[in-house]
């Protein structure tokens, strides 16, 4: 496997100031993220994992620290970096194939070009026959479906995704999970995944580094290369790493 | 059966689904029933319900202040319409300039929300002195009536766009233009045709007014006319063209709503 480092955050720190007091998000986080590796950041629920993410994607501005892209700072959203939101953020009034469209738009790509590239995503995700639908007429598991397309269609270098299967029923969730794994296998990119369950982490990874509760400190890195894949949920190995991390995981009150 | 497509009706007894539709009809008899009674009374000037639904009919043959029936409904609509399409022009861009530009919002706000509560017809005097008794007056205190509700909807509409759309905007790249037409325009729409109905509503109210006040013609003046003329019948005919105008526009804005938003159909 390539050892890459593609993009580096170096002692990021986030305090969130307001009338009500200072709320410390994240505290000094550093880690890597290497070409093409499927990363989990884990956590437990509300600790800054996903404002880490936010940081990296340009939409939230960090107090102090730095993040590179290919060795280079980087300020604000990049064209290189790609989000899937938790809650899809699928704009209501596009069809499926219009959503999957906008990154490709935005940078002012011809009609017929984008089409086709979108087509083929939508394709990618199993959604061939819906591309004229809209959100509203789409369950929960194939909205994501449309937004995982959406970052791929932009052609982005890594994805970036926020707890994609949080909202999700358990069924649905491990079948997403199954396809996120194949559709990644087929077009890699780097992906930084955000989750705060432990199994989801275990299956998808390459690596997880796991955070402690708010404010959000890395704890520890775990490296999965061990366990081939496809990956089974109850292989001996498998429940050995998920216990030791649960072993690690401080239980959060939410 | 009517009632298969009906989600209300199902697992209903038969006597409900009987009474749900049957009660609307009752009442309706009943009204006129009470109509009838009072009118038949012959202690008010009140016509029966037959001989206003009579009027109804013969009024569009004869003429009305020398004009037939049919022109005073044109001018009324003619008048609502052509304040309502002004409105929306100059009120929807605007609204939508406040929600969307914090400069634009400062400087216009503080003079919009001192001049928004005054009643329409309180600018009847002020017209009348710059613009005289004639139409144009009377199409400007409509247009203070329906320019209000469109502004502040449109406004709030885009105020109210969820972040999680910017977000998507700036994480795909959306540059200052794509993110006002192709996210908060799309955002806010049903919120500005939530605007314009209002603006319908009350855009009757002041219409009436303003033909009731100085005019020769519409059906603002047809129902001031049967007052004057102690014609009740005619006033109630005015009545009923209003009620009859009134769905119509509320069922065109919703039907121009529903082309223009496809993604909102079932």
């Amino acid at each position: 496997m390539e050892k890459k480092v593609i993009l580096e955050a170096s002692h990021i720190s986030k305090t969130f100031f307001s009338s009500r007091g200072d709320m410390d998000a994240i505290e000094d986080v550093s880690l890597n993220v290497r070409k093409n590796e499927f990363l989990v950041l884990l956590g437990p629920g509300q600790c800054g994992k996903t404002v880490l993410l936010n940081i990296i994607a340009g939409l939230v501005n960090a107090t102090s620290g730095t993040i590179t892209l290919d060795g280079k700072p980087i300020t604000g959203t990049n064209s290189s970096i790609a989000f899937v939101f938790q809650r899809t953020g699928l704009y209501e009034w596009k069809t499926a194939m219009e959503n999957v469209e906008i990154g490709l738009k935005y940078k002012g790509v011809p009609k017929e070009e984008r089409r086709k590239v979108a087509q083929k995503y939508l394709e990618l995700v199993g959604l061939k026959g819906f591309e004229n639908s809209y959100p509203k007429a789409l369950s929960g598991g194939m909205k994501q479906r449309v937004g995982i397309a959406r970052a791929y269609a932009a052609n982005p270098e890594i994805l970036l995704m926020d707890e994609p299967f949080g909202a999700l029923d358990a069924q649905t969730r491990y079948s997403m999970q199954e396809e996120i794994l194949k559709i990644w296998s087929q077009e890699t990119r780097t992906v930084i995944f955000v989750t705060n369950n432990i199994e989801e982490a275990v299956y998808l990874g390459d690596r997880i580094i796991q955070f402690t509760e708010r404010p959000a400190r890395v704890k520890k890195e775990y490296d999965l290369s061990c366990l081939s894949r496809p990956r089974n949920y109850v292989d001996p190995e498998f429940l050995r790493i998920r216990t030791e991390i649960s072993d690690n995981e401080e239980l959060a009150l939410e | 059966m009517k009632t298969k497509n009906n989600p209300l009706m199902e697992n209903r007894s038969l006597p409900y689904k009987i009474f749900y539709y049957i009660s609307p009809c009752l009442l309706l008899i009943a009204f006129l029933i009470f109509w009838q009674a009072v009118a038949a009374s012959g202690r008010t000037l009140l016509p029966t319900p037959y001989e206003a639904l009579e009027r109804l009919f013969t009024i569009w043959t004869g003429t009305i202040a020398k004009k037939p029936m049919i022109y005073h409904v044109f001018m009324s609509v003619r008048r609502i319409l052509t304040a309502l399409l002004i409105s929306i022009g100059v009120g929807v861009p605007f609204g939508v300039a406040m929600g969307w530009n914090k400069i634009f919002r400062a400087i216009f706000k503080p003079l919009f929300e001192v001049i928004r509560p005054v009643p329409p017809i309180a600018w009847v005097p002020l017209f009348t002195l710059w613009f005289g008794t004639g139409e144009g007056s009377r199409i400007m205190i409509i247009i203070m009536g329906v320019f209000m509700p469109i502004v502040v909807n449109s406004y709030t509409g885009v105020t109210m766009v969820p972040e999680i759309n910017f977000d998507v905007g700036k994480v795909f790249g959306a540059k200052s233009m794509d993110m006002l037409f192709d996210v908060v325009l799309p955002s806010s729409l049903n919120a500005i045709f939530a605007g314009i109905r209002t603006a319908v509503g009350g855009g009757w109210m002041v219409v009436l007014a303003s033909e009731m006040l100085a005019a020769r013609s519409g059906i603002g003046y047809l129902i001031m006319q049967g007052s004057n003329a102690n014609d009740l019948e005619l006033a109630i005919v005015g009545m009923f063209m209003i009620g009859v105008l009134g769905a119509v526009f509320a069922y065109g804005f919703d039907f121009l709503e529903r082309g223009l938003c496809p993604w909102r159909r079932k």
